[in-house]
């Protein structure tokens, strides 16, 4: 037998997708048995089950497995898994013109979208963040996704509250709004009912019996299971009802759930009571009207005539008027019941009816504790299953969809001579299976045939839930189902009372026999009375006319939308970086990181950083000779790679503590005399190792409104230069040329020439191809334009001005010391703001990357750095890079360099790749960010401002890591630039911060 | 053979009753890349591409462009189908202005407030006679027969303003009947064109195209109209303007007008204007 197991890394699918996948690949000839799915815990649980050896896999990984029969290649396995993958690829994504796809719902809604609704269907741990970024966004949501935790629902929802919106859900998967069928939905016709929902198969009943009477329904709005639980409070009913109040087009609201808790009971009573549209109550319980009743009662007080419901097919043999059925078992006993439900509703309310007349029932979801059943399923005396329960849609798609488990337990029932009759429930609709009755029916026909041959009629009562309009359509199904020997019901109710009926010999009862018992008991379809309108002027919710769907999640539901001629964007969604999930739904439940992360933008977008001097290290930073600062997180000279190694060594000779670099290494060992610290913890940044010296002259940037200040050194050039780990003599030589002329010369030039504007240099240079990472140019020269006239007019002798200008002349990079502080001083303004996930700063020091967060303070959050990928220069390779180094990240942090590659597609020379990539790239990066700059643009994005303000939260959620575009440095000190090329943090720095975050939420809400 | 490609669609109770049914041939009787119609039993029934205007008798689907449609379809089952395409219907919706109370105490858009309104119901107004107008916000049925068929085109612009007088008057809860039994007759004699017809038809039963819609639930609700009334205006050459300038006659708005470009042989009853300037 062959096997083939791989892992997938970062490929993904939603699980229904896959099942189906699973499900194709196993049904290919020679396949024995296959399975494609996401790599979490249970997945490869029930690998380990089906006998695979079981991969090293994290939950974000796709993991697949296939098994041929013998002497098979298991090729023929893999190309089925390639071609069944390719098939269930999604339609369009949401901004189809573009080539990034929306990652997150954030990023969907901010695509300048018009959408109602956001339909939240990604696995249960995974939904807050995405149900808050629609509310955020002013949005209303549904929450199909269940396994939400009862706290996250109640923060989602008094969020919503607050705002006026709508949370449908979650654990929500039946909703109509204009008439588009949201979830397990039926196609009904447009009408006078406000149908609220804490169940979907009692909404689809409810919605099938008004169809099929003619009457229709304005809007059917799920609200979740919970919801009327005491914890929850009915806050979601509460909101849906004063959507449909305010509706024009809703004469009446019609509430379906079981009992909400007595005090949420109450004070939705009064609620109701205060509205201008009448509400009835469809409470399903003990001793309480069924749904075919609570519709029959709706459609009199609206004046329809109730119809005959329809029925299909004729009960089996015997007319269960005509006395007792001979449906017995051998031993003269009645026979059993045996109810085989997908609906949950359904299977509630046939086991109030059969309660009430046959006495207790065993289910997996009794009406009470001790009849349940356990794991299997079986029991003597009479039962009925939900097959619709989580426990047994674990690892299987909903019985809605996939009919297999049913029908295994409809054969078992039917060979077993105890049975009496089956009933079971069809849900039609949206989403559902595209023909039930074609793998029921033959079932069904078998199941009949089989008790045939052992002497036994038995018959198979099914409710059939739809209307004429579905795409099963109605009448089809149970015409199908009604010729294979099974008596079709419209109405679940019906249906279980025509299969006590034929248990019992009684007659079902007559619709006024049920009137009266309905009257008899509680008066939980108590209509509020109808007040006057108020004087407010009530008005349609948007949500009401056919919103547009932003849907995130299984694509089986997106599907569905697009086939009733409804607008639906998809987002494009993965699972976060494993082990961030509760982090990020605490972050996202952070009440101050919104308006923390807007006063962040605005503080880092408001910046304008001037050149206003150039003064030695000394006088700028206060450092004395062995003072050292560098690039990147805090790290010591033991832990110190090659290039940062050399640059300590050369600015030891530099400042004097050394006769020469080399000398320099016993007292760096020391470290004696000798302090390290990293350049941004003063203030300062530094590109490559970074390292600053008492004797080095700093550009000084400051900010015209607060004053506030950052340095930079000046740029040596390119090649053997100090901040590459060089030390030579002319490595020296140039950097004493620096302070001796170079440095006095541009002092004179920018006080005599007054402040420069730095920002609005990086402003022109983005619209002249330089992403002021590795592409400085322009901007280099319009910093001469400048200065050089007053360094002419300096009085400094000519051969020096000469030198400096040919010098600043020939280093394309001399404007990145100006760029990197200019991104430190606008980021530096949103430091120390609580609550904001925004990355105030990104650096490496050769060994580690490390980032700071605003909400954070000053903790780095480092992991080892990873080696650039690009191009090399001569003779070099990768085995010659060091791993990432530099402070010049910054950029990036605010929105240049490989941010802002789209205004410079020349560097794909320099760095690799090709142009639509540098393209690609920036938009990609707007799936992480909070903002785009004002002011600096991109024109081949139609000036879109360049992406700002890096969100920890959405790099962990979407696994899209910033892009750096960097110079490589050699890892022997000494060597120099070996070349250029892209690189991304490690992904743990991100993990460590959102952590990080999620626990200072956690700190502040909790408390006195 | 070669696969069928099905079509969703959103429709109305009453188009999606007009497909249903065995399968029958019926005429295209006009086509373009956003919409096209066909004749069922003297109904004009369009399949509508995603950017055409919702009419109540169409077919909406989300198609940016139509598959090109021959001379004839067949309609039955609840679709519309030519070459291998089904246009099939998937999904109700309601055409209809619900009863709106809040229209009777509503504000009326004020004249002269904003220049593009006055300036469409201006040009709409230059080509209907002013008695005929007035005879229709008097709620006569003889303002019918000035009106109807009244300018060119699928949907002759006195025809709209009928139509948006229908549906606001229905929805404002005041007495309509009168003109929509004239409305009905005259359509029934042949007096107008087929789509025309057919869409007066409805609104003489409540539904009409969203634009008007969302004009008056804003009015309803007492928000302000403007952006609503802008996207109305920019239906069609005139068609907006002509409901626009129907709806307000229904809700008795005051409307500005402009005595400039009278033609000069006007009768004398024709220039008794019972409006107020």
């Amino acid at each position: 037998m062959a096997e083939h197991v791989e892992v997938r890394r970062g490929s993904y699918a939603d699980s229904v997708t896959l099942m189906q996948v699973s499900r194709d690949v196993s049904s290919v000839g020679g396949v024995e048995t296959a399975m494609v799915a996401m790599a979490t815990p249970l997945n490869l649980e029930l690998l380990e089950d089906m006998g695979f050896e079981v991969p090293e896999a994290s939950p974000t990984d796709m993991v697949v497995a296939v098994r041929v029969r013998d002497g098979l290649d298991s090729a023929i396995g893999l190309e089925a898994v390639e071609s069944a993958l390719a098939a269930a690829s999604s339609g369009p994504m949401v901004g189809v013109e573009e080539d990034v796809a929306a990652r997150t719902t954030g990023s969907a809604l901010r695509r300048g979208d018009d959408a109602g609704l956001v339909l939240v269907s990604v696995p249960g741990q995974y939904a807050f963040a995405e149900a808050m970024d629609a509310l955020q966004a002013g949005r209303h949501v549904m929450v199909f996704s269940d396994n939400v935790p009862v706290e996250q629902e109640v923060r989602i929802k008094t969020e919503a509250d607050r705002r006026g919106l709508l949370v449908m859900g979650p654990d929500c998967g039946t909703a109509v709004v204009g008439g588009l069928g949201l979830g397990f939905a039926n196609a009904v016709r447009p009408g006078p009912v406000g149908i609220v929902a804490a169940s979907g198969t009692g909404c689809q009943q409810l919605l099938a019996l008004l169809d099929a009477a003619g009457a229709g329904v304005s809007a059917a709005l799920g609200v979740g299971g919970r919801d009327l639980s005491a914890a929850i409070g009915g806050l979601a009913t509460r909101q849906a009802l004063r959507m449909l109040d305010a509706d024009p087009a809703t004469e009446r609201i019609v509430v379906i759930s079981k009992p909400p808790a007595p005090d949420v009971a109450a004070a939705l009573e009064d609620h109701a009571a205060s509205l201008g549209t009448p509400v009835q109550w469809a409470l399903l319980g003990p001793g309480r009207p069924d749904l075919t009743v609570a519709a029959e009662e709706l459609l009199t007080t609206l004046g329809y005539d109730v119809p005959t419901w329809p029925t299909w097919g004729v009960p089996s043999r015997r007319d269960c008027t005509s006395g007792r059925p001979d449906v017995q078992s051998r031993r003269g006993k009645m026979g059993l019941l045996r109810g085989l439900f997908c609906g949950g509703t359904l299977c509630d309310e046939a086991m109030l009816l059969t309660t009430d007349e046959l006495g207790p029932v065993r289910s997996n979801i009794p009406l009470s504790p001790e009849l349940a059943l356990d794991e299997s399923l079986t029991a003597g005396g009479h039962l009925m299953i939900d097959f619709g329960d989580d426990r047994l849609t674990a690892g299987r798609a909903h019985p809605m969809i996939d009919p297999t488990l049913r029908l295994e337990h409809l054969a078992e029932h039917a060979a077993d001579p105890a049975t009496g009759v089956l009933l079971l429930d069809v849900v039609l609709g949206h989403a559902a299976h595209p023909d039930p009755a074609a793998d029921l029916a033959p079932a069904i026909r078998s199941a009949r045939a089989a008790a045939a041959e052992q002497g036994r009629d038995l018959p198979v009562v099914v409710s059939c839930i739809g209307t004429t309009a579905d795409p099963q359509d109605l009448h089809r199904q149970a015409e199908a189902l009604a010729a294979a020997g099974a008596w079709v019901f419209a109405s679940n109710a019906q249906a279980t009372r025509a299969a006590l009926a034929l248990l019992t010999g009684h007659a079902p009862h007559s619709r006024a026999e049920i009137a009266e018992v309905a009257d008899r008991r509680s008066t939980t379809s108590a209509i509020s009375a109808r007040k006057e309108r108020p004087d407010v002027q009530s008005r349609r919710e948007g949500l009401l006319d056919e919103p547009s769907i932003v849907a995130v999640g299984a694509d089986l539901l997106a599907d569905s939308i697009a086939a009733q001629a409804g607008r639906v964007r998809r987002v494009e969604w993965r699972p976060p970086m494993p082990g961030t999930g509760n982090d990020l739904a605490t972050v996202a439940a952070d009440p101050l990181r919104e308006n923390a992360n807007a006063e962040a933008v605005r503080r880092v977008l408001g910046t304008q950083a001037m050149l206003v001097d150039v003064v030695p290290a000394s006088e700028a930073l206060g450092l004395s000779p062995g003072d050292f600062l560098h690039a990147g997180p805090p790290v010591t000279w033991e832990l110190a790679a090659g290039p940062l190694r050399g640059a300590l060594m050369g600015a030891c000779a530099l400042e004097g503590l050394a006769e020469r670099p080399e000398d320099a290494v016993p007292l760096l060992e020391s470290g004696r005399g000798v302090t390290l610290d990293p350049c941004h913890h003063h203030g300062a940044v530094g590109p490559m190792a970074g390292v600053v010296s008492a004797s080095m002259w700093m550009f000084v940037l400051e900010d015209a409104d607060t004053g506030r200040r950052t340095y930079c050194s000046l740029n040596e050039g390119l090649g053997k230069v100090l901040r590459y780990g060089a030390y030579g003599p002319d490595v020296l030589d140039r950097l004493r040329w620096m302070g001796r002329v170079l440095g006095p010369l541009l002092q004179y030039a920018v006080r005599e020439t007054g402040p420069v504007d730095v920002t609005g240099i990086l402003t022109q240079m983005l619209q002249m191809g330089d992403e002021a990472h590795n592409r400085n140019r322009a901007g280099t020269l319009m910093l001469m334009r400048d200065l050089v006239p007053a360094m002419i007019a300096s009085g400094t002798p000519g051969d020096d001005i000469a030198d400096a200008v040919r010098f600043i002349g020939n280093n394309d990079h001399f404007f990145l010391n100006l760029a990197m502080p200019t991104c430190k001083l606008a980021l530096d303004a949103a430091r120390d703001i609580e609550g904001s996930t925004m990355v105030v700063a990104m650096a490496r020091n050769g060994t580690d990357f490390g980032i700071q967060v605003a909400g954070t303070g000053n903790t780095w959050f480092t992991a080892p750095a990873e080696i650039p990928d690009g191009l090399y220069l001569g003779d070099f390779g990768p085995d010659d890079a060091n791993p990432d180094i530099g402070d010049s990240a910054i950029a990036e942090t605010a929105g240049l360099g490989g941010f802002a590659m789209a205004a410079a597609p020349a560097i794909v020379r320099f760095v690799g790749g090709s142009v639509p990539d540098a393209l690609s790239t920036t938009r990609r990066m707007y799936e992480i960010t909070l903002a785009e700059s004002s002011r600096w643009t991109i024109p081949a994005l139609e000036f879109r401002g360049v992406p700002t303000g890096i969100d920890v939260t959405a790099v962990a959620r979407t696994g899209i890591l910033p892009q750096i575009n960097t110079g490589m440095a050699g890892k022997v000190a000494g060597t120099g630039q070996v070349g250029a090329g892209l690189v991304t943090p490690p992904a743990e720095v991100f993990t460590q911060a959102v952590a990080a975050l999620a626990a200072a939420t956690r700190a502040r809400t909790v408390g006195p | 053979m070669t696969a069928r490609t099905t079509v969703a669609a959103a429709t109305s109770p009453w188009v999606a009753e007009r497909v249903a049914g065995p399968p029958r041939t019926v005429p295209v009787v006009a086509r373009g890349s956003h919409a096209a119609y066909v004749d069922v039993g003297g109904a004009w029934i369009g399949v509508l591409a995603a950017r055409a205007v919702w009419l109540p008798c169409g077919l909406r689907t989300t198609r940016l462009v139509l598959p090109e449609a021959g001379d004839a379809a067949v309609v039955g089952g609840g679709s519309v189908s030519w070459g291998r395409y089904d246009v099939r219907v998937r999904r109700l919706v309601d055409p209809g202005v619900p009863r709106l109370p809040g229209l009777e105490r509503s504000e009326p858009v004020p004249a002269g407030a904003y220049a593009a309104y006055d300036d469409s119901l201006a040009a709409v107004r230059a080509e209907l006679p002013e008695a005929a107008l007035s005879r229709l916000a008097d709620g006569a049925p003889a303002a019918v027969d000035a009106l109807l068929g009244r300018g060119g085109g699928l949907t002759p612009v006195g025809d709209d303003v009928l139509a948006g007088w229908l549906v606001t008057r229905r929805a404002a809860g005041r007495p309509c009947g009168r003109v929509a039994d004239a409305v009905e007759r005259e359509v029934a004699a042949g007096r107008t064109a087929p789509l025309s017809a057919t869409l007066l038809l409805r609104a003489a039963v409540g539904e009409t195209i969203p634009q008007l819609r969302d004009v008056l639930q804003a009015r309803h609700a007492g928000e302000s109209v403007e952006p609503a009334m802008s996207r109305l205006l920019a239906v069609g050459h005139t068609s907006g303007a002509g409901l626009a300038l129907g709806s307000a006659l229904a809700l008795d708005d005051p409307l500005s007008v402009t005595f400039s470009a009278r033609p000069a042989n006007v009768s004398v009853e024709d220039v008794t204007v019972t409006r107020v300037v």
